[in-house]
């Protein structure tokens, strides 16, 4: 009869490691769990983060204003994610501003997760993206004679922007123009209204709590913990059961 | 040299573990994406090949949405399909901060399936659930611009409840161009 004692003391071994394995989560889901049922209350909402280096972990940066010169006109984008036609405002784009071409009388914009049509005022035609068909994250946008070419997982692919096709790979060797970004104008940027702060501490925690601050990863991060959490519960219980029984 | 007892490399193993993850609170933050618009239009269109068409905008239609339903895509185009009398529309419009995007099926003037394609809001997710989607099923757009039925809210998520009650109202508007 010493296969109890042995049992419990494993339990108990593995329930001390879980539970130093989990405690920092615990923690910080705890916390963070505890502002944000109190967010309006403590200004959460209303209160902004203001790291550069977190805004720029978030896709968005400040301190530089990508732009890219296209003929006469300069397509840029806003720390707060707005695409600007010189100092016109013409709709959001997800990601980084990797680049812009102009074909014909229409302009691209390409950010990583969108891909944005303009015309040559400045006006939205349509705004692309993986829900409408594109391959994403983009890391480049380049032409092949008038073709528009856009560079997704290392391969470039020709885009078809009428049927929303883009299955069809650039050939091999083919020469692809891209266009450098450049300093965008002062008589422009002052004109590009700066910003609003957009990123709330409530945001920060949600993304902290939810585990999304680190991608899919750190959803899956949150469920493993939560699984942990049920384990140290279970192996609590088994240990409680054990004792009592061992009293009886 | 006496070696380390095997519980003390578990300890330290697991503070590694713990401080490996944390190091990664640098990685950018990805949008939530739930269905392609390949995955979308297959659920919908089941037994049929939908058609893609193209809707252009002019100032005097987008008017014409705005004072039907109250909002109006800021895009020139439009792209629906369409197989038979269904239409399918792939919306996008902001919540709060970043843009949520539906996908939504019209039949008879009626609402006959909504479907959270991408979400990219911190908060408000739970509108991608049917419980919260189902909400739109069957309904029309009233001569007012608003649903035929109201549609109940989720704590924590108003401003993206309202966003997809817009787009329900404008797809429901925009099948009635198409199909007239």
């Amino acid at each position: 009869m010493r296969r109890r004692p042995r049992l419990v003391g494993l339990l108990w071994r593995w329930h001390r490691r879980l539970g130093l394995l989990a405690a920092f989560f615990v923690l910080l889901l705890a916390a963070s769990g505890i502002a944000l049922n109190h967010s309006s209350e403590l200004g959460l909402d209303r209160d902004f983060v203001d790291w550069p280096w977190l805004s720029r972990a978030y896709g968005d940066d400040s301190s530089t204003l990508p732009a890219y010169q296209l003929g006469k006109h300069w397509l840029s984008r806003t720390a707060d994610g707005r695409v600007y036609f010189d100092a016109k405002q013409v709709a959001p784009c997800n990601g980084n501003l990797l680049g812009a071409v102009q074909s014909g009388e229409m302009l691209y914009a390409a950010c990583a997760e969108q891909l944005l049509l303009i015309t040559s005022s400045g006006e939205l035609v349509e705004s692309v993206n993986a829900s409408t068909g594109l391959p994403v994250p983009l890391t480049a946008i380049g032409l092949i004679d008038a073709t528009v070419a856009l560079q997704a997982e290392e391969t470039w692919r020709l885009a078809d922007l009428d049927s929303m096709d883009f299955s069809n790979l650039a050939p091999a060797g083919v020469m692809i123009n891209q266009f450098a970004p450049g300093q965008l104008p002062e008589t422009i940027r002052e004109l590009i209204p700066t910003p609003n702060q957009w990123l709330s501490w409530e945001r920060l925690l949600l993304d902290l709590h939810s585990g999304r601050l680190l991608g899919r990863i750190g959803v899956l991060w949150v469920d493993f913990i939560g699984i942990l959490l049920g384990s140290l519960a279970m192996s609590g219980i088994a240990m409680w059961w054990l004792h009592r029984r061992r009293g009886h | 040299m006496r070696p380390k007892p095997k519980s003390r490399r578990l300890h330290r193993g697991a503070l590694a573990v713990t401080l490996w993850m944390t190091a990664f609170t640098a990685f950018p933050v990805f949008a939530e994406e739930y269905l392609g618009r390949d995955d979308f239009l297959q659920l919908v269109f089941t037994d049929s090949q939908p058609e893609m068409h193209m809707l252009w905008f002019t100032e005097e239609t987008r008017a014409a949405a705005k004072a039907a339903v109250g909002w109006a895509p800021t895009s020139l185009r439009l792209r629906y399909w369409q197989a038979d009398a269904r239409t399918a529309w792939i919306l996008e419009d902001i919540g709060k901060d970043k843009p949520i995007t539906l996908g939504i099926t019209v039949s008879s003037k009626r609402v006959e399936r909504m479907e959270v394609l991408a979400f990219r809001e911190s908060r408000g997710w739970e509108i991608r659930y049917p419980f919260f989607t189902r909400q739109f099923n069957g309904l029309t757009l009233a001569p007012d611009g608003y649903l035929s039925q109201p549609i109940d809210g989720i704590t924590g998520a108003t401003l993206s409840v309202r966003a997809a009650e817009r787009m329900a109202r404008l797809a429901l508007w925009l099948d009635a161009q198409v199909q007239s």
